[in-house]
């Protein structure tokens, strides 16, 4: 059964020292989570307050918080992981050492070292094939080991790519991560973009079934290509189940500022927000639950 | 509505991705195809892309009869390729810097003259850049008097190989990375009197990982700046200006633009937006694509010309000529 995305999802990005309003903050910040332990109980309070999901990018360190949230009886069982594949930043770091061959070759080498016997049917398939709607089974194979056994709702391909994608107007590969998420993992496919409406427009008479995205919604239509106003009408066509990031615009709009214009919007039911005290946390959430929109009846199945 | 503008990428490396993409999505353009040599990525390619993949830009420039050119090889490689399209009467974008050294360039900088040719200085179209620079110009500040640049990013740790760790490809963390600041440094302050600088080979066998320069103006401005792709704590390229004038300091970063002093401001980048067909890497990407394309269609000159990005060029000879490479043990 997938079900749809649960309604407050926290984020990632403080746990790795990612801060979109300043790079210099970001780096002030470092260390706060730099023990594990402290992230588990930003956790705890989370749940507390009603948070049900946790966005994890496939960074060494978040693998590791999966683990930790798995072994631990306060959190396990709690907490639905919503993925976001691949870790791209560390995909560029490796493509500026050994190019772009070089890092294809060695995430191929790297899916047979880690592999199962079906991971490498896949590659090989997409080496024989040439087509790279079907390398991207392999990649999310590789991406996802680490959640093995995990409850994952709901796999999102990143911003860098699914916006790639949408440029070539490659939607088959969309369409093939799309089915491979939705046929091997029992969780719905999502797509991470900073071009909502269009992504909606290429994706339109491709067959693709609903799809989750995840995209900004935030009161000064920061990073919302091409503009606020654009995006909104994408989201009054409800052609997607959209989950709402950077609604604080990475820092930038004040907590109340950003709630009031989520509650205007019709139908966002869900969003991911990033917090560091558990303050914040418990004071997020409480506010978002009273502005997103009622939740479906029943899960898709 | 005139036709579209046909657009061949040359290299399909992470930029030629990126600007295909970019291109994909850029209303009044046509992606045309891809110019790879590497027969992994020609495989891969044309069904990812939906364009075709040629071996060399001869067979693009015959098949494909591109209108525009984009160049995003490996630095070594720029100036020849470019030289190529430009001889096709094509339109030229070039990703920065123009070339490995001044004298590679020469001979395409004498070809471009007057001729659509536009080389990917992208930090000047970041919309904080941007603003620092109309700021600036205004005289927020005053008169400037000195400055501190830095272009800083943890990616070099080990010796690597390829061009990236080749000097005279076109390597080394100032024309890699600090390329973007020495450029803006010309177009905020103008061209410098006195240049001096020191590369220091820390991981790379041959290549500077850091490099100190100092620079001297015929205003009596003078500034020193630091590059490095080896510095812990910088997860992606962090580029920043703090100008001191008699009025107050400016701090540039990559987010926001500061001003102190007795008018004092500060903006974020957030508050500076930009509109972009595609926000694909960040939105200077497409702001250069969207003003190359524009300039084009108009027959006007584009907005970093080649003779330009020619004499940031002269500027990284000479700040690369002033003194030997040192080494440091990491």
């Amino acid at each position: 059964m997938k079900r749809d995305p649960v309604p407050l999802i926290l984020g990632h990005n403080q746990f790795i020292g990612v801060d979109h309003l300043s790079q210099e903050r970001a780096r002030e910040r470092q260390g706060r989570f730099d023990d594990q332990g402290r992230i588990l109980d930003l956790l705890r309070v989370a749940v507390d307050a009603g948070v049900e999901g946790l966005m994890v990018s496939t960074h060494a360190k978040l693998k590791e918080t999966v683990q930790l949230v798995e072994g631990d009886p306060t959190l396990r069982g709690r907490l639905a992981y919503y993925p976001i594949v691949p870790y791209a930043q560390g995909y560029v770091v490796r493509a500026n050492q050994i190019g772009i061959p070089g890092l294809a070759l060695e995430s191929i080498r790297q899916a047979r070292a880690k592999g199962s016997l079906r991971m490498m049917l896949r590659s090989a398939r997409a080496a024989a094939t040439r087509n790279p709607k079907h390398f991207i089974g392999p990649l999310v194979d590789m991406e996802l080991a680490a959640f093995r056994g995990a409850n994952v709702d709901a796999v999102f391909l990143h911003n860098s790519i699914t916006d790639l994608l949408v440029g070539w107007n490659a939607i088959p590969v969309l369409k093939a991560f799309q089915d491979h998420v939705e046929r091997h993992y029992d969780a719905r496919a999502g797509f991470a973009t900073f071009n909502f409406p269009l992504l909606m427009d290429r994706l339109r008479g491709h067959g693709l079934r609903r799809p989750v995205v995840l995209t900004s919604f935030n009161p000064v239509g920061f990073q919302m290509s091409p503009g606020r106003a654009e995006n909104e009408a994408a989201l009054r066509r409800d052609e997607a189940d959209v989950v709402a990031m950077s609604i604080f615009a990475a820092g930038y709009v004040k907590p109340a500022e950003a709630f009031a214009y989520l509650k205007g919007l019709p139908g966002i039911r869900s969003a991911v927000f990033g917090a560091s005290s558990p303050q914040h946390v418990t004071h997020s959430a409480k506010a978002l639950q009273e502005c997103l929109g009622p939740q479906p009846p029943l899960p898709r199945s | 509505m005139s036709d579209p503008l046909r657009a061949s990428v040359v290299g399909f490396g992470k930029m030629g991705m990126l600007h295909s993409s970019i291109l994909g999505a850029t209303p009044g353009v046509a992606l045309a195809s891809i110019v790879e040599p590497q027969p992994l990525l020609r495989a891969f390619g044309p069904k990812g892309v939906g364009v075709p993949f040629r071996k060399s830009l001869a067979q693009a420039l015959r098949r494909d009869r591109p209108d525009l050119v984009y160049i995003t090889t490996p630095t070594g490689s720029h100036p020849a390729l470019a030289a190529q399209a430009l001889a096709a009467g094509c339109a030229v974008f070039v990703e920065k810097p123009l070339g490995p050294t001044l004298a590679a360039c020469e001979a395409v900088a004498r070809l471009a003259a007057n001729r659509p040719a536009m080389v990917g200085y992208c930090k000047r179209f970041a919309p904080t850049f941007a603003h620092a620079h109309r700021l600036l110009a205004a005289g927020a500040i005053g008169e400037v008097r000195s400055f501190h640049g830095t272009a800083l990013v943890a990616q070099v740790f080990q010796g690597g190989t390829g061009w990236r760790y080749d000097r005279a490809a076109g390597g080394g963390a100032l024309a890699v990375i600090g390329c973007h600041l020495v450029d803006l440094l010309r177009w905020f302050f103008g061209e410098p009197t006195a240049a001096d600088g020191q590369g220091t080979a820390i991981h790379s066998a041959a290549v500077d990982d850091e490099f100190q320069g100092s620079l001297q103006f015929g205003t009596g401005l003078a500034g020193t700046f630091e590059v490095s792709w080896s510095r812990l704590g910088h997860r992606v390229l962090d580029t920043s200006l703090a100008v001191t004038g008699t009025q107050g300091t400016l701090t540039v970063t990559d987010d926001l633009v500061r001003i102190e002093g007795p008018r004092p401001a500060l903006h974020h980048k957030q508050a500076l937006a930009a509109t972009v067909p595609l926000d694909l890497g960040a939105p200077e990407y497409g702001l250069e694509t969207q003003a190359f394309v524009a300039a084009v269609r108009a027959g006007q000159d584009p907005p970093i010309p080649v003779a330009d990005a020619y004499r940031t060029q002269a500027l990284i000879d000479r700040l690369q000529a002033s003194r030997p490479l040192a080494r440091r043990a990491a």
